[in-house]
């Protein structure tokens, strides 16, 4: 009897003692990362950011709740490990996990989610099991990070369209890092890089481009620059002695947004030297001009050649913008009214083979895991092999596109006809390039020489290494405007299908990237690998794998009592 | 004991009274982090004491439905309710920074209010586990300050806490220091008249603009009501559906402003009006013999369209003696004594003259 009460407390002691360990064990963070692509290491952009913080940083993750799916659990679960990974970079992280659905009475939910939605963060309908069956469930898969008075909503779950749910999940862990950093940086950036937009040779009017002009002043003291010949519109110039000026660039970077008018010489210099200087250049130029503005009204439209006088500067760098458009069967669909019924219009949904929904396919940091890009009426950038410049295409159309030569007319009549896809024969033409490297200066030799060598004029022959983006379609940057009252929508929001394109990250990624934020951009080019479940083999051998589960280890138990008991047996016989 | 076993023992008992501290420990810091300041079993409240750095204090009891203001008034319930709710879906923010840490803690110091919640609580409340129900319990007390520069966040405290929050309700625009009001007359109940027919016994109305509109109505059976004029005592025949719409509508009567006694200024105003006619005194006197009288006074001012006094058409001053249903040590009732402000759009209701009330035939 004493020997068993001894037995009991030892066991009870054990379970004890196991217990507090364990307690004592979570309470103490710390853990080794034996992964092979170091998934819970922070890269170094990370770390740098995070030992400058010296404030509160407050994170208040939305994504909780009771029956949340066992893949947003999982997002849930990452997002805490990058946190306390960040907190223990940084004491001044902290976070907190907070369920919108349960801030009081269906009022109190329905004005927290609408707060929710306002602040920037966007909801996710879902079906959820309970145990009365299933419901839905409204959830938000975000967060909002506070510091020093300011607050920004992080999305944590990357939709992207046409795309397994497995790999959207994965996709979004992957960017956990940068999407937390990128937030809690935009946050304690105190100092902002200067931008400029180069207006005055037509284009669209300033309030198609209101939303992608918010999202950079997020980042970058943004400016409207009209250069109109002065050479000191894009640099500071201070005079080096009496016959000798210095020149230096405003901004780091210029967007030249979809120009319709043809641009000076004089104009074209000042950019150049700009350029030259080592400036950063976001080119959106579309070499054919057509709007589908003419198509609210008639029919038919003309798409004629865009005059900018810009062809031979981009050659010269290294691209050339095609007079043509790509037509392709990934594409976006348009409403059209088809007739009416009792006097109200009847709308249909057609695909517009004109407006190409682009899928980054590229692993450069600046397009990876992208959502698809919607895009009007885009044409083809073709590679120029030029000395030390290096080209990346960062966008290009789906393996089933076509050319449509120019001038030529643009019918709307085309929608009442079924693609033939025999003719979407080209694959992957490209529509957006990055270069870089040295580039040479459009004017070298083209000046007289007393001009060249002037020392009022600075001039450069060949730049220093810099970098510039070549897009062939400036209305991927154009919001739309709200039906009801015209208030401007997201920019990369389509209201007629109501789907959020990749289009502000896509702009985003250009200019943190020319902008020299590379460093935090790096963060993005991390590979996490997928290892999902073969589905297939799951179907074909689960059983199998099941049993081998249940029998191995109550096999390797029992072998192991056997020999204990044969050693005790042979020990004790002696 | 054999040293190995000692030895054992120690580390032990080690290991598990550290695990028990820091989860203790943990369990109180990280619980709820978001609602440190928040309540979610409100109907546990029964009692809320707050006070400001003049001095300034209001007691809110609940006193069985009813919730009373330092215990000699009515509150206003609808009020307490909104506190209540505000209190169960405050949420942390975020903690201020440590850029503004000292400018918050200097101005919660100095303008800051403080509040505790007293309840029902357990004297264990740990991981879930409730035992031994305790009343009167001081279930959480906190420091109010002033709102944040966007208008959307209330600087808070927690007693014996040096971390001060930023806090906020989830889909509500704007603070909530407002709520926290330590100004006893923001609190209480409005009511002037809460008579059903049968609880009248008399009403008596006193027009010192139009003497000939004055009477008497007398309520021997809620049905037959006996209208007389005054001072004459004559009785006269009266219109029933006006004389009932009269006589119902003493049902709920209410005031819309309180003057506090705090403010030195408006005690003079109330003084000087005092000492003028009234418009209107209105005698309600109930079945239990206890009376409820309410002086009016117009709002006069300079009219520079008619170049003449007039007076303001919407609201009026009213000095309501009525009893409290409170009682002294001696179990006599207690008589409140306020000056008001009132509308014409709900007082008019028994500001019925007499010739309103007489029979048309």
């Amino acid at each position: 009897m004493k020997k068993k009460f001894s037995v009991l407390k030892t066991i009870v002691a054990g379970l004890i003692f196991v217990v507090a360990i364990n307690i004592l064990a979570s309470f103490f963070y710390t853990r080794v990362d034996l992964t092979s692509e170091k998934r819970y290491t922070l890269s170094q952009a990370t770390m740098d950011l995070l030992d400058e913080i010296d404030d509160y940083v407050y994170v208040k993750i939305m994504l909780t709740g009771k029956d949340l799916p066992m893949s947003f659990q999982r997002l849930r679960n990452e997002t805490k490990e990058m946190l306390d990974e960040f907190a223990a970079h940084n004491k001044y992280i902290e976070y907190v996990f907070i369920d919108p659905a349960r801030v009081g009475n269906s009022d109190d939910v329905m004005a927290a989610y609408t707060e929710l939605a306002e602040k920037g963060l966007m909801p996710t309908d879902l079906r959820v099991n309970t145990k009365t069956g299933s419901e839905r469930r409204i959830i938000f898969p975000g967060a909002l990070i506070n510091y020093k008075d300011r607050e920004i909503p992080v999305q944590l779950l990357q939709t992207q369209m046409g795309t397994p749910s497995e790999e959207v999940l994965n996709n979004s862990i992957q960017s956990l890092e940068y999407n937390l950093s990128n937030a809690i940086r935009k946050l304690t950036n105190t100092h902002k890089s200067s931008v400029a937009i180069i207006e005055g040779y037509g284009g669209f009017r300033r309030d198609y481009y209101v939303s992608f002009e918010a999202m950079l002043s997020e980042y970058y003291s943004v400016s409207y620059v009209n250069i109109d010949g002065q050479l000191n519109s894009l640099a500071n110039i201070r005079s080096r002695g009496e016959d000798s000026v210095v020149m230096e660039n405003k901004y780091q970077a210029i967007i030249i947004p979809g120009p319709t008018n043809a641009l000076p010489e004089k104009d074209k210099f000042v950019i150049d030297q700009y350029i030259m200087r080592g400036g950063k250049v976001l080119w959106l130029v579309e070499p054919v001009y057509v709007t589908m503005d003419s198509l609210q009204n008639s029919p038919v439209t003309l798409a004629v050649n865009n005059y900018t006088n810009l062809q031979d500067q981009l050659y010269t760098y290294g691209v050339r913008l095609e007079p043509q458009l790509i037509m392709d069967l990934q594409c976006l669909s348009i409403p059209l009214t088809t007739g009416s019924v009792g006097g109200r219009p009847q709308i249909e949904f057609f695909p517009w083979t004109f407006f190409p929904v682009l899928t980054p396919m590229s692993t450069h940091p600046i397009v990876k895991n992208l959502n698809a890009i919607k895009t009007e009426f885009i044409s083809p950038v073709t590679k120029i092999d030029i000395p030390n410049v290096k080209h990346t295409v960062l966008l290009h159309s789906s393996q089933y596109s076509k050319i449509f030569a120019t001038p030529d007319v643009v019918s709307l009549e085309l929608l009442t006809r079924k693609p033939d896809q025999a003719l979407f024969n080209k694959r992957n033409i490209p529509v957006a390039m990055l270069l870089e490297g040295t580039f040479r200066s459009l004017y070298d030799n083209r000046i007289p020489p007393d001009l060249r060598d002037n020392a009022m004029i600075d001039f450069l022959p060949a730049s220093v290494p810099t970098a510039m983006v070549v897009v062939s379609d400036a209305d991927m940057i154009k919001n739309q405007f709200r039906a009801g009252d015209g208030m401007p929508l997201n920019m990369g929001y389509d209201q007629y299908t109501s789907n959020q394109f990749g289009n502000p990250e896509f702009f985003l990624n250009v200019m943190n990237y020319l902008c020299d934020d590379s460093n935090l951009i790096s963060v993005r080019s991390r590979e996490l690998k997928l290892r999902i479940l073969d589905v297939t083999k799951i179907e074909r051998s689960s059983l199998k794998y099941q049993l081998i589960n249940l029998i191995i280890p109550a096999l390797i138990i029992i072998l192991g009592g056997i020999i204990y008991s044969i050693i005790r047996k042979h020990r004790y016989s002696k | 004991m054999k040293k190995q076993t000692k030895i054992f023992t120690v580390i032990f008992i080690i290991v598990v009274i550290i695990a028990a501290a820091i989860l203790i420990l943990k369990n109180i810091d990280d619980k709820n982090k978001d609602k440190i300041f928040s309540i979610e079993n409100i109907d546990d409240i029964d009692k809320i004491f707050m006070v400001d750095k003049s001095n300034n204090s209001v007691l809110l009891e609940k006193d069985g439905s009813f919730w009373t203001v330092d215990g000699r008034y009515y509150a206003m319930d609808e009020q307490v309710r909104n506190l209540l709710a505000i209190v169960r879906k405050l949420q942390v923010r975020e903690p201020v920074s440590r850029s503004s840490y000292d400018n918050v803690i200097s101005l919660l110091a100095t303008k800051g209010k403080k509040v505790e919640f007293y309840g029902k609580g357990y004297k264990i409340d740990f991981l879930g586990i409730k035992l031994f129900p305790v009343k009167n319990k001081l279930l959480k007390a906190f420091y109010v300050g002033e709102s944040t520069k966007d208008s959307m966040g209330t600087y808070m405290i927690n007693e014996g806490s040096n971390r001060p929050y930023v806090v906020y309700i989830p889909g509500y625009r704007g603070y909530v220091s407002p709520y926290f009001t330590t100004d006893p007359a923001s609190w209480r109940a409005h009511i002037v008249f809460n008579y059903r027919i049968p609880q009248i016994s008399s009403f008596r109305y006193i027009d010192n603009e139009y003497p000939k509109d004055s009477y008497v109505i007398e309520n021997p059976d809620s049905r037959n009501f006996i209208l007389k004029t005054y001072p004459d005592n004559i009785q006269v025949p009266y219109d029933t559906l006006r004389m009932i719409d009269l006589m119902s509508s003493f049902a709920n009567i209410r005031y819309e402003y309180l003057f506090s006694e705090t403010d030195t200024a408006l005690v003079a105003l109330i003084d000087s009006i005092k000492l003028t006619e009234p418009a209107h005194v209105l005698t309600l006197i109930d079945k239990y013999g206890e009376e409820t009288t309410v002086k009016t006074y117009r709002l006069w001012y300079y009219n520079y369209e008619l170049e003449d006094n007039d007076y303001d058409r919407d609201r009026l001053y009213a000095w309501v003696n009525k009893p409290s249903r409170f009682t002294d040590e001696n179990g006599n009732v207690l008589y409140d004594d306020d000056f008001v402000m009132m509308q014409y759009f709900s007082f008019d209701a028994v500001l019925r003259p007499l010739h309103l009330l007489k029979s048309r035939n």
